[in-house]
C-alpha cells in the first residue's frame, strides 16, 4: 500500500521521542527509589568507617544524579501526592507607605526565596500570583518548620534596658491608673519593690503586680508563662500610661525550678541599631560559661563594618548597661555591657538542643527582614502518607477500570477491539510524554483524568467501529466500508471533544493547582485521543485489510 | 456481539412521557439545592480544616475537650471511616486565625495527649476574602463553559440544536448537584471540576445524536422531521450506551477503589455520566423535535 511505510515511519517516530521523553520521568519514579533503597540498605549493613565513607561518598553521586533529573523535563508531582506545603502569603501592609507597599511583593519574595534556597528544599515553588500574593510549594518539608521560617518577620533591634527598679515602678503606676478606670481592684501596695514580691498579700488580686512571680531574680521581673497572655492584655489596656519613650516587651518562656517563667523588660522604644546592619549569621554550641546553656545551640552573628562601627560606639558609651538583643519584639538576652565591643560580634542564646531552631534562625537573620508581616491566606498541605495513600489507591482503581475497557473492547469488538486497544495503550503512553514534555504536574485530580481518558479514549473508536457495521450491512465491501466509516465519523470525533476541551479550558480559570492539573490532563489526552483513534487505528486497519485481503469483515 | 441490534424505539412519540420524568427529576433536584442545600468545603466558607491520624485510637470526646480546652469549642470533629479526626473551624473575618489553627491545635494535641503521637494528615486554611474570590472564579468558569458551548454549537449545527444540547446539560447539572446535595456531598474544587467534565461530557453526547440528525435530513428527505431524529437516536443508540459503559467502568472503579477527595468526585462523575446519557438518548433530539414542531422553519420539500 502507498504510503503505508511513511506512516508506519512516521508512527515509530512519534513512539521513540514519546519514550524519549518519558526516559527521565522513568528513571526518576522507577529505577531511583530501588536504588535509594539499595544504597540504604547497603549503608545500614557497612561494618567499617571506610565501608559506610564509600557508599555515603556514591549517595552523594546518586543524589547529584537525581537532582540533574529534575532539571530535565519530567511529570511532576502535585503536593497532594508527594505531601508538602501549599501556601498563599499576602502582606500586611497597613504599616507600610504608598511606596513601599508598591515594593514590598517583590522585596518579600526575594527574601522568602533566599530563606527557602538555605533551607535546601527540592523542587521549591515561589511565585507572585494574583493582587500581590505569593505562593509557595515545598514538597515534602516539616509544616510547622517550614512555615516559621517562611513567615518569621527577623527584625533584629538592640535596645537599652531599663533596671528592674524603674521596671516595677512602671507597673505600680499603671496599675493605679487602670484601678482609677476601674478595669481592676484597689492596688494596696504602698511598699516599693522589696523582693521577693509576695503576690498573695501586697498588691490587689488581678493587677499587673499581682501576676509578678515571687522568685524574681535580682534582673529581671517574671511572670508565669502560662499569665502571658492576661498579663499582656492588662498590659496593653495601660498602653498609654507606659512611660514615655518606653516599651514592655517580653522575653521567650524558660524554664526554671519552679515552673516555666518569662521575663518582662522595660526596654528605650528607639533602638541603638537594627539588625540590617548584619553580616553573617551561623549557628553554633553555646561555649560561654552559663552551665544552663551547655549543650545549647545559638547563633553567632556578625555586624558588618558600619553596624560594627556603631557597635561599637554605643557600647561603648553604655558600659554597665544592660543591652537587649530583640528579634521580632521578644527579647531573646539582655547581657550588661561589660566593656566596649569593637569587632560588631554578639551572639543570640536560644533554648535549643537540637540545633534545628539556631539553624533556622541564622536562615532566616542571613536572608534579610521581611518588609512587613506576611499573613497565610491559604493553605492546602498534605502529609505525605495520605499522598502516598492517595497514590496507591489512585493507580489501583486506574488500572482496574482500564482492564475492564481492554477486556471489554476486546469481546465486544474482536479484532477492532484489539485495535483500540492498541490505541488506547499509544494514548496513555503519549499523554503521559506530552506531560512530560509540558513539564507539567500531576495532581490526584490529573490521575482522575488520565483514567477518565481512558475511558473516554475509546469514543472516537466506537464511532468509527458502529459507523463501519453499519456501512457493511449496507452491503459495502471492506475496504469501502472502512473509508466511508472514518470519513462519516471524523466530523462528530471532532465536534463531540471539542466541547469537551472547552470545558477544559474553563476550568484552567478555576486556577487552583489540583484543578489546573487536572484541567491540562483533560485537554491534552482529548486531543491525543482524537489522534491515535483517527489517524492510528484507520493506518493498521487499511493495512490490516490489505495484507489478508480481507472479504469478509467482522467487527 | 452486539449490544442492541437493529432496534427502532419509539423515543420521539413517547417525548411527553420522558419530559415528564426528566421535569420532575429536574425539579426535585431543584427543591433539594434551594431546602437542603449543600456542604460546601473550606474552599467555599473559608475556615481552617485539619486532618489527623493518631497513632492508636482516640476517643472523639477526648479530642473535643483538647479543642475546648485551646477555646475553639465551636470546632466541628468529624471521625473518617480509617479512624482520622477531620476538625473544621470557622473562618475569623477579622483576626485571620484559621491560619494558624493548626499550629496551635498540634501544640495542644501534644499537650492533651501525651505519648500518643499523631500525624497531621492534610491542613488546609482559606482566609474568607480567598474564599469569595474561588467563588466568583467558579462561577465564571461555568459561566465560560456553558457560553463556549452554546456558542460552539450554534456555529457547528444551528440554534435549535445548541439551545437543545445547553437545555440537557443544565438538566444533567442540576441532576448531580441534587444528587450531591442529597448524598451530602462536600463541594470542593475538585467536585466543582467533576461537574464541569459532566458538562462537556453531557454536550459530547448529545452532539453526536444531533450530528447524526443533521446528516440524515440532507440524505433522508421523504421522512418528517420527528421520523428522522427518532431513527437518528437508535442508530447511534450502540454508540452512546457503549461510551458511556466504558466511561463508567472507569468512574465506578475510581468510586469504589479509590481515596476518598477522588471518591466524591467520581460520585459526581458517575451519576453525571448516567443522566448525562439519559438525556442524550430521551431528551435532547426531542426536545429539537419539540422546537421544530412549534417553531417550523425547517421547510423541506
Amino acid at each position: 500500500m502507498k504510503g503505508a511505510r511513511i506512516k508506519l515511519a512516521i508512527w515509530l517516530v512519534v513512539v521513540l521521542v514519546a519514550g524519549f521523553l518519558l526516559w527521565p520521568s522513568f528513571q526518576l519514579y522507577i529505577i531511583i527509589p530501588r536504588q535509594e533503597r539499595l544504597l540504604k540498605e547497603r549503608l545500614a549493613a557497612a561494618a567499617t568507617v571506610a565501608d559506610s565513607q564509600t557508599v555515603i561518598n556514591e549517595i552523594n553521586e546518586f543524589n547529584r544524579h537525581k537532582a540533574s533529573l529534575y532539571e530535565k523535563r519530567i511529570i511532576h508531582l502535585g503536593l497532594d501526592l508527594v505531601g508538602g506545603m501549599h501556601v498563599v502569603l499576602d502582606i500586611d501592609r497597613s504599616q507600610l507607605t504608598e511606596e513601599e507597599a508598591r515594593r514590598a511583593p517583590d522585596l518579600a519574595l526575594e527574601v522568602i526565596r533566599n530563606r527557602i534556597d538555605q533551607f535546601g528544599v527540592f523542587e521549591p515553588t515561589i511565585q507572585k500570583t494574583d493582587k500581590g500574593r505569593i505562593l509557595v510549594q515545598l514538597p515534602g518539608v516539616d509544616r510547622e518548620r517550614a512555615l516559621n521560617i517562611i513567615k518569621q518577620p527577623a527584625h533584629l533591634t538592640f535596645q537599652l534596658v531599663e533596671e528592674k527598679a524603674k521596671a516595677y515602678d512602671a507597673l505600680k503606676t499603671i496599675d493605679e491608673k487602670l484601678q482609677a478606670l476601674g478595669l481592676i481592684g484597689p492596688v494596696t501596695d504602698t511598699t516599693s519593690l522589696s523582693p521577693p514580691v509576695d503576690s498573695s498579700k501586697q498588691v490587689a488580686p488581678g493587677s499587673l503586680l499581682s501576676y509578678l512571680r515571687s522568685e524574681t531574680d535580682e534582673l529581671d521581673l517574671m511572670i508565669a508563662a502560662e499569665d502571658t497572655a492576661q498579663f499582656s492584655n492588662l498590659l496593653n489596656k495601660g498602653r498609654d500610661y507606659w512611660p514615655q519613650g518606653y516599651e514592655f516587651r517580653f522575653g521567650p518562656v524558660e524554664t526554671e525550678q519552679y515552673g516555666k517563667v518569662v521575663r518582662i523588660y522595660l526596654l528605650k522604644s528607639e533602638p541603638e541599631l537594627m539588625g540590617t546592619r548584619l553580616r553573617r549569621a551561623e549557628p553554633s554550641i553555646y561555649q560561654g560559661t552559663d552551665l544552663e546553656r551547655a549543650n545549647t545551640w545559638v547563633v553567632n552573628f556578625e555586624l558588618d563594618r558600619e553596624g560594627a562601627a556603631k557597635f561599637a560606639q554605643i557600647t561603648g558609651r553604655n558600659v554597665g548597661r544592660r543591652l537587649a538583643i530583640v528579634l521580632d519584639g521578644v527579647v531573646r538576652s539582655a547581657p550588661r555591657i561589660q566593656e566596649r565591643i569593637p569587632n560588631g560580634r554578639g551572639q543570640i542564646t536560644l533554648n535549643d538542643r537540637r540545633g534545628d531552631k539556631a539553624k533556622d534562625l541564622a536562615i532566616v537573620l542571613n536572608s534579610g527582614a521581611l518588609p512587613a508581616p506576611v499573613i497565610v491566606v491559604e493553605e492546602r498541605s498534605i502529609g505525605a502518607s495520605l499522598g502516598a495513600d492517595a497514590i496507591r489507591r489512585g493507580i489501583i482503581a486506574s488500572v482496574v477500570g482500564a482492564v475492564i475497557v481492554v477486556i471489554f473492547m476486546l469481546v465486544y469488538y474482536g479484532i477492532g477491539g484489539v485495535l483500540a486497544d492498541l490505541a488506547l495503550f499509544l494514548n496513555v503512553f503519549i499523554l503521559l510524554a506530552a506531560l512530560a514534555a509540558l513539564r507539567a504536574t500531576l495532581t490526584l485530580p490529573g490521575l482522575a483524568g488520565i483514567a477518565l481518558t481512558i475511558g473516554m479514549a475509546v469514543d472516537a473508536n466506537v464511532l468509527v467501529f458502529e459507523r463501519i457495521r453499519e456501512e457493511l450491512q449496507f452491503g459495502k465491501t471492506p475496504m469501502a466500508a472502512v473509508d466511508s466509516g472514518y470519513q462519516r465519523a471524523l466530523v462528530t470525533i471532532i465536534d463531540a471533544n471539542a466541547t469537551t476541551i472547552i470545558t477544559a479550558i474553563a476550568l484552567y480559570f478555576i486556577g487552583s493547582g489540583p484543578v489546573r492539573g487536572f484541567a491540562i490532563t483533560l485537554a491534552v489526552g482529548l486531543i491525543i485521543n482524537v489522534f491515535t483513534a483517527v489517524f492510528l487505528t484507520r493506518f493498521i486497519f487499511d493495512w490490516f485489510l490489505a495484507r489478508f485481503e480481507v472479504k469478509n469483515l467482522r467487527i | 456481539m452486539k449490544l442492541f441490534g437493529t432496534t427502532n424505539i419509539a423515543f420521539v412519540k413517547n417525548r411527553r412521557i420522558f419530559f415528564l420524568i426528566s421535569a420532575l427529576l429536574v425539579l426535585t433536584s431543584i427543591l433539594l439545592i434551594i431546602f437542603r442545600g449543600f456542604r460546601y468545603g473550606v474552599d467555599f466558607t473559608g475556615g481552617g480544616l485539619v486532618q489527623i491520624r493518631f497513632s492508636q485510637p482516640v476517643k472523639i470526646d477526648a479530642v473535643r475537650a483538647a479543642l475546648t480546652a485551646m477555646g475553639e469549642s465551636g470546632a466541628s470533629i468529624q471521625q473518617t471511616e480509617t479512624g482520622d479526626f477531620l476538625i473544621r473551624v470557622k473562618p475569623q473575618e477579622k483576626t485571620g486565625a484559621e491560619s494558624n489553627f493548626s499550629s496551635r491545635l498540634r501544640q495542644q494535641l501534644a499537650v492533651s495527649f501525651p505519648g500518643i503521637a499523631f500525624e497531621v494528615l492534610r491542613d488546609e486554611a482559606v482566609g474568607p476574602r480567598i474564599s469569595r474570590e474561588l467563588q466568583g472564579k467558579v462561577l465564571i468558569a461555568i459561566l465560560i463553559g456553558m457560553i463556549g458551548i452554546l456558542i460552539y454549537v450554534s456555529f457547528r449545527f444551528d440554534f435549535r440544536f445548541g439551545t437543545g444540547a445547553v437545555l440537557a446539560l443544565v438538566h444533567d447539572t442540576l441532576i448531580v448537584l441534587g444528587f450531591c446535595s442529597l448524598f451530602n456531598k462536600e463541594i470542593t474544587t475538585t467536585l466543582i471540576a467533576a461537574i464541569l467534565t459532566v458538562i462537556g461530557y453531557s454536550v459530547n453526547d448529545s452532539i453526536v445524536v444531533s450530528d447524526r440528525i443533521r446528516e440524515d435530513t440532507k440524505k433522508i428527505r421523504k421522512e418528517s422531521f420527528a421520523e428522522i431524529a427518532n431513527l437518528a437516536i437508535n442508530k447511534t443508540l450502540n454508540r452512546t450506551v457503549i461510551t458511556s459503559l466504558t466511561t463508567l467502568f472507569v468512574s465506578v472503579a475510581l468510586l469504589i477503589l479509590a481515596s476518598a477527595e477522588i471518591r466524591d468526585f467520581a460520585f459526581a462523575m458517575t451519576v453525571g455520566i448516567i443522566f448525562g446519557t439519559y438525556s442524550s438518548i430521551f431528551i435532547v433530539a426531542n426536545l429539537v423535535v419539540e422546537m421544530e414542531q412549534r417553531f417550523p422553519t425547517r421547510r423541506r420539500r
